[in-house]
């Protein structure tokens, strides 16, 4: 409206606009456009830029701008009509009008005998010669007479003639008041809207100065509303995108899939293959056997595959279901679809798409009467506690649904407790578990918000008893009040602190690798003599005095240094967790040490490349990893071995 | 550590200097090694070994490895 208000020079019927007008409008009509279009796109890009700031800058300027000085131009139509269409007003103009038209009151009669007079005075002063006969005396009174009345005769002209013409300038005069006047009450500054007239009286200015400050207040606000909600939908998009979701709702993997776009410099592992039977145990992994106390069913901590990590991950695993548009809907479907209680899904009838439940039948997760989930405190009491925890109308889903919802929550726990990252004590479990809750209770419709806090400690004080029952943490001998009651079994202390513990390498696992040296060429590009671990397809087991003076057989793993940093990251590699990539691997590790580096060693970045190339060398050393022989810009430059 | 001058050192000796951990892992690179123990990475601090020219590494890896245990 302003700038065409602006170009149109006051003209605002398009009846009567000629073609530069139209020109003119049509203009304007895409400045405006082009203005708003800027505010859509800036101020929910999320760029950071000087660029963008003068954009947005010079967006904010012109848009309030304009719709100030429009709305100031409004305000004054406003008081211009009322003005003229005041009573006032209107009777000043009137008052002008009469003044101007009515007629000089002219003293006609008046002057006419006035003027008669003089002249017969003239007339009988030039007669008065008539009188010579009666002698000089008689001639001089006659002129005498006559003149005397002449003079009288033109003083009565002169009078009236001036007051004549001092009612003519009376009556001009009053007229240009009231002129002036009616100017004035042309745009009455009484008239402006209450709101502004208490703002020019209050602060002390004029009236267009208060419309100015109405009007900005007003647009400003709501400018700033349009820009925070543009920030909050940026925002919230990039959330969003931290999940692998559009702000639209669906997967930006589709999106890129629909663009044509692949994947950067990451390796995804190989889908595991399926095992033979749900209940049989994981068969070894490179060598690498599981804990034969995990035979009940759980894997063995380093090859567990938690489901949802991350929906991306999830998702970049696995294809969705056919028809699904969002994860909402994939999960929503594959959870329906769920098998009844006390029945193994068969992997067979899955659909050729993994799913949540193939994911956990890969990890050995397959049915309700795993013997771990037996061992459960109270098994009755969880079921009612996450049973009471899902939404009420929600579509009920089954038990096995839920107990492998409690597993999720053990064995993710369970996992961390293992790495060191939470202590195996009721307040940081009870934390965790709620977390947990949070991140994917929601994913079978379980109000996070509606277990109470005792409950949540009740699913913490669960999972530490099983962990107790598994052996991965025993009663603490010097507990007592104050004291934790649960600490990490020893074993799994010396894969965190082994300098502590007085051991080397790891006790935790045994592995069988065949012997073999080679050389291959590094992660760094170029030839490097590795090693493969040694073992010589067997533990080795040999006797060693132990402290207390007798002989103790222990067994020295043998291969793969899995009790280290570096085996972490394969287990994490494996679950799933990490991706086997430059970029996130070198993510993993600077998460990890931060905590023990100090000063700049923590943000060494080199340090840090170097650490990951390392562990891609023992990884390939170790088999688990290739360089991609068919590897191209922008495709998977490594490739993982499941 | 000077990485070039052990590694002549051990060359004019006939012998080559290598870093192995428990778990039977070795390396040659001397500040490899000491990154790797800075971190944990392999559950062990990493140990010297000068292995002569032409034997097998591996071998004599594994047979130190017995002798400390």
């Amino acid at each position: 409206m302003f700038v065409a208000g602006v170009w149109l020079g006051g003209s605002w019927h398009p009846s009567e606009w000629l073609p530069e007008q139209w020109v003119a409008v049509t203009i304007a009509l895409f400045m405006v456009g082009g203005i708003t279009a800027g505010q859509y796109f800036g101020y929910d890009s999320g760029i950071r830029s000087h660029l963008m700031l003068a954009l947005k800058v010079g967006v904010i300027v012109f848009a309030v701008g304009s719709e100030v000085f429009q709305t100031m131009e409004r305000e004054a139509a406003t008081v211009r009509y009322r003005s003229e269409n005041s009573s006032v007003f209107k009777a000043t103009v009137g008052a002008i009008q009469n003044a101007t038209s009515a007629p000089v009151p002219v003293a006609s009669a008046g002057l006419a005998e006035a003027q008669a007079d003089a002249a017969r005075a003239q007339v009988e002063i030039e007669a008065c010669e008539r009188h010579r006969p009666a002698g000089q005396a008689r001639v001089d009174k006659c002129l005498r007479i006559e003149r005397g009345n002449l003079a009288a005769a033109q003083a009565r002209i002169t009078a009236i003639q001036s007051a004549t013409q001092s009612a003519a300038q009376a009556n001009q005069n009053t007229a240009l008041a009231m002129v002036a006047q009616a100017k004035q009450l042309q745009f009455d500054e009484q008239q402006h809207f209450q709101g502004i007239q208490f703002l020019s009286q209050t602060l002390a200015i004029s009236a267009i100065a208060a419309t100015f400050l109405f009007a900005f207040g007003i647009i400003g606000t709501f400018e700033a509303m349009f820009f925070l909600l543009g920030k909050l939908r940026g925002e919230t998009g990039r959330a969003l995108k931290a999940y692998g979701l559009t702000v639209r709702g669906g997967l930006i993997r589709d999106e890129y899939r629909d663009l044509g776009l692949t994947d950067d410099d990451d390796a995804q592992p190989t889908p595991a293959p399926a095992p033979a039977a749900p209940q049989a145990p994981r068969p070894p992994h490179n060598g690498y056997q599981p804990d034969p106390t995990l035979q009940a069913g759980f894997a063995p901590t380093s090859a567990f595959a938690p489901v949802l990590t991350t929906f991306n991950h999830h998702l970049r695993q696995n294809h969705p279901a056919p028809g699904a548009a969002t994860v909402a809907d994939w999960l929503s479907g594959h959870l329906k679809t769920a098998p009844g209680p006390g029945t193994p899904p068969p992997v067979s009838s899955l659909s050729g798409a993994s799913t949540w439940n193939a994911e956990l039948s890969k990890s050995g997760i397959d049915s309700p009467a795993d013997a771990a989930m037996n061992q459960a405190a109270d098994k009755a009491q969880i079921d009612r506690i996450i049973r009471r925890g899902q939404q009420s109308g929600s579509t009920p889903h089954s038990d096995l649904t839920r107990q492998r919802f409690f597993k999720l929550l053990y064995t993710d726990i369970r996992q961390k407790i293992l790495n060191g990252e939470l202590k195996p004590t009721v307040r940081p479990v009870t934390a965790a578990v709620t977390a947990l809750i949070h991140d994917k209770g929601r994913l079978l419709n379980l109000d996070p918000d509606a277990l109470s806090k005792p409950e949540r400690q009740q699913l913490a004080q669960a999972i530490l008893d099983n962990l107790e029952q598994e052996s991965v943490l025993m009663r603490n001998q010097d507990g007592g009040v104050g004291k934790p009651r649960y600490v990490l079994a020893p074993r799994y202390q010396s894969a965190l602190h082994p300098q502590q513990t007085g051991q080397t390498g790891s006790a935790e696992h045994q592995f069988d690798m065949p012997l073999a040296t080679v050389s291959k060429p590094s992660a760094e590009g170029h030839d490097q003599t590795v090693s493969k671990p040694s073992a010589e397809g067997h533990d080795q087991t040999v006797s060693k005095p132990s402290a207390e003076g007798h002989d103790q057989t222990v067994s020295k793993p043998s291969a793969e240094g899995h009790a280290g940093l570096y085996g972490q990251w394969v287990s994490a590699v494996q679950a799933g967790q990490c991706k086997p990539s430059v970029r996130e691997t070198w993510s993993w590790i600077q998460k990890r040490i931060s905590h023990r580096e100090t000063g700049s060693r923590t943000h060494d970045r080199t340090r840090i490349t170097a650490m990951q190339r390392a562990f891609f060398s023992r990884a390939i050393a170790d088999g688990l990893m290739q360089e991609n022989p068919n590897y191209r810009n922008g495709g998977k430059k490594y490739l993982w071995k499941a | 550590m000077n990485e070039t001058n052990e590694t002549q050192s051990a060359t004019d000796t006939g012998t080559q200097a290598i870093y192995y951990w428990m778990d039977g892992y070795w390396i040659t690179d001397p500040e490899e090694a000491e990154l790797m123990d800075s971190i944990n990475a392999f559950g062990s601090q990493s140990q010297r070994l000068d292995v002569a020219d032409g034997e097998d590494i591996q071998t004599a890896v594994n047979r130190e490895l017995a002798q400390a245990a």
